[in-house]
């Protein structure tokens, strides 16, 4: 084989590596792996959330007369129900959503193309799965600390992983599938990671800097505005108080006639000022209060920003721009971590290439424990209800993912609830159950669960079930399930020659 | 046009890979030119998506071409081993990658474990922290820049001191040193703060 141009490492260091990344994969790998798969899967949130409503109508463009007649028709709402929400988010048409929503705490409305309310657009399950990739369905702030923290720790296990291959470049290529099925599982694992390290690199790295970015902004209170907090948050995202003095200064406070003339006068301005970027959404904030605050979130296409703030004073004239395109690089490299994080860049092939790698490091989490199930079943130390136990959790987080969509779609059961006490019975089967069975029926019953989920989507939305993007996501999942039932079939026949990883005789007697 | 040239720049990143496929596939290998000349392909093949996008998204895009193309070159080894027949090869060699060797058994394993807790979920975000603060003190500029990048040193540091924890055989003196430089950077980012100079 090929010469080797990595630098030579010494073996102690390798040594120390390999323990360093034993030690940490085997003490994060189940909840890497549930924020790993969840992530794949959340690549498609905006296509979810198409699936999840699929009645509701869908426009390229909406006039800016539109979005202010459904302004109106939200602030009447939100009045009607007593609610008092503090932000309202309005999703204007898009490549990305190509609908008319309103987004406020408890609710979704949904408009057609004229501003008329069409129903709700409520998407709970998408939440569900996006929530529990970044937050573990914790209480937010700390959910998305800790999954901040997680990605910290994700960028040091792909360090020390990559400083633990010293032949990274020399077996590039090598996939001994041949070589036993510890050996394959390591091939397995060293390629996936070793090809997929830029990408496992960068997406695990924003992800920790927008979890641990309200960790450094607390840092800053003491650090450079003598501990006040609320300065520091003023610093980066701006001052409540000052744009809204500012945005007062164009005229009376926005009125309730439909079509709210500052939400059109606000659109026009920036398609105007603006004409290369378009509106994503816009944002209401302190809403329903005299110093409430127009401002519209707007692409650049070239760039990996999520979006350009422009704020509006009341009579709906362009005022400032908060800075994510053209201010200082800080603010750039922050408003681009979530497009680089969610493969938001490039259109169907990027997502998709996304979900491959992102299954793919998914993959990686539980092949590490195999490796190690493995190594210690060679040295004569086996456990199998341990194998069992963490293959029953692999395969019970996607059959509860589907489970728990279903039931919601069904008779509306909290999603969230259905999956945790699912995962934590099918795991804890495990415990109980051998390997031997496990190895096959896991699989088997992911798949039926995931069958499921597009039936249960079919009986809810009948005709609605086909339209176009919940076509798609249908027939994935049954395409989905076909492979797990198969992988089931496939695992028991094969069970009868091959022993499992934790069984393996050991290769050499141990000492 | 840009389309062409885009799929030209895939095209190039591909033709890169296969080209250090061949080299690793030969016993000997086709020689340093060859594989500088698949690197440079690589790298070449980025320049359209550089170009017609701006340098980060260009870059983000022209990143996965190779990453793909690398998985999908996998492939001729794995199933020409699968061709091998049912029975597996014995497990040959001790490579060092693929060892994951645990360590031993030996006299203060527990002990170097408590250490390694310890150091893990104290003494190394105590460090990150206290980087992160003396990054945000002491380092002039913007105060986005010094917040965005304090995030950055945040993550860094935390990392190197997590993985030299984890990975050496004194992790009590690790944890200690890491220990002493977080009060160490801590306490002078204090100070420099409180003594007004930030």
């Amino acid at each position: 084989m090929a010469q080797p141009i990595w630098p030579r490492v010494p073996p102690s260091f390798v040594k120390g590596q390999l323990i360093a990344h034993k030690l940490l994969g085997l003490t994060l790998a189940a909840v890497m792996y549930l924020v790993c798969i969840t992530g794949a899967i959340a690549v498609f949130y905006g296509e979810f959330e198409r699936w999840e409503q699929p009645g509701v109508p869908e426009m390229s463009y909406a006039s800016p007369e539109a979005v202010g007649r459904a302004v109106a028709h939200a602030r009447a709402h939100i009045a009607e129900s007593g609610a008092a929400p503090a932000e309202v988010y309005v999703i204007t048409p898009s490549a990305e959503m190509p609908r008319l929503l309103i987004d406020y705490e408890t609710d979704v409305l949904a408009f057609d193309s004229n501003g008329a309310y069409a129903g709700t657009g409520a998407h709970e399950l998408t939440h569900f799965l996006t929530e529990l990739h970044y937050a573990l369905h914790l209480p937010w702030q700390i959910g998305f600390i800790t999954v901040g923290i997680l990605g910290v720790l994700l960028v040091a296990l792909i360090v020390g992983g990559a400083l633990a291959l010293p032949r990274m470049f020399r077996d590039a290529f090598t996939l001994r599938l041949d070589g036993g099925r510890r050996l394959s599982r390591v091939d397995i694992h060293n390629r996936l990671a070793v090809w997929g390290l830029p990408f496992h690199l960068l997406v695990a790295a924003s992800g920790a800097v927008m979890g641990v970015a309200m960790v450094a902004i607390a840092v800053a209170g003491p650090m450079l505005f003598k501990g006040d907090a609320a300065r520091a948050m003023a610093a980066i995202y701006g001052d409540p108080a000052a744009i809204a003095e500012q945005a007062h200064q164009g005229g009376p406070p926005p009125t309730s006639v439909a079509p709210e003339p500052q939400i059109v006068a606000a659109l026009h301005s920036l398609a105007r000022e603006r004409p290369d970027n378009p509106p994503i959404y816009m944002a209401l904030n302190q809403f329903n209060t005299p110093n409430e605050i127009v401002s519209i979130g707007a692409g650049h296409a070239d760039r990996l920003i999520y979006s350009e703030t422009y704020r509006f004073d009341s009579s709906g004239a362009l005022m400032s721009a908060d800075g994510y395109a053209e201010g200082e690089t800080g603010r750039q490299i922050m408003a681009s971590m979530f497009r680089i994080h969610a493969g938001a860049f490039g259109g169907m092939t990027v997502k998709l290439l996304y979900l491959a790698l992102g299954l793919a490091l998914s993959f990686i989490c539980t092949t590490g424990v195999d490796i190690w199930l493995a190594k210690s079943a060679a040295r004569g130390r086996f456990y199998p209800r341990l194998q069992s136990t963490w293959t029953a959790f692999v395969w019970a987080t996607p059959a509860m993912l589907a489970l728990a969509g279903a039931l919601h779609l069904m008779w509306g059961a909290p999603p969230v609830t259905v999956f945790w006490s699912g995962l934590l019975a099918l795991s804890l089967m495990g415990v109980w159950t051998p390997q031997t069975i496990v190895h096959w029926l896991a699989p088997l019953l992911a798949g039926v669960m995931v069958l499921t989920l597009p039936a249960a989507h079919a009986l809810q939305f009948g005709a609605n079930a086909a339209a176009a993007v919940a076509l798609a996501i249908n027939l994935s999942f049954v395409a989905v399930a076909c492979g797990l039932i198969a992988l089931a079939v496939r695992n028991r026949y094969r069970r009868a020659v091959t022993p499992s990883l934790a069984e393996t005789p050991p290769l050499a007697a141990p000492q | 046009m840009q389309d062409t040239l885009q799929i030209a720049g895939i095209a190039a990143q591909s033709a890169g890979l296969l080209v250090l496929f061949l080299h690793w596939r030969a016993k000997r290998g086709l020689g340093a030119v060859t594989l500088v000349l698949g690197w440079t392909l690589v790298a070449l093949g980025a320049i359209p998506w550089l170009l017609s996008v701006s340098p980060e998204r260009g870059l983000a895009i022209a990143m996965l071409a190779p990453m793909a193309s690398g998985l999908l070159l996998l492939a001729p080894d794995g199933l020409s081993r699968l061709g091998n027949g049912a029975k597996p090869k014995k497990e040959r060699g001790v490579d060092p990658a693929t060892a994951l060797e645990p360590e031993t058994a030996t006299q203060g394993r527990l002990s170097r474990n408590v250490a390694r807790w310890i150091g893990s979920v104290i003494a190394a975000p105590a460090l990150a922290l206290a980087a992160a603060a003396a990054w945000q003190a002491f380092v002039p500029g913007a105060i986005a820049d010094r917040v965005a990048f304090s995030i950055l040193v945040l993550m860094i540091v935390w990392t190197a001191a997590l993985l030299w924890l984890l990975s050496t055989m004194r992790p009590w003196i690790a944890a200690a040193l890491i220990t002493i430089a977080a009060f160490g950077l801590g306490a002078g980012a204090h100070a420099f703060v409180t003594g007004g100079a930030a």
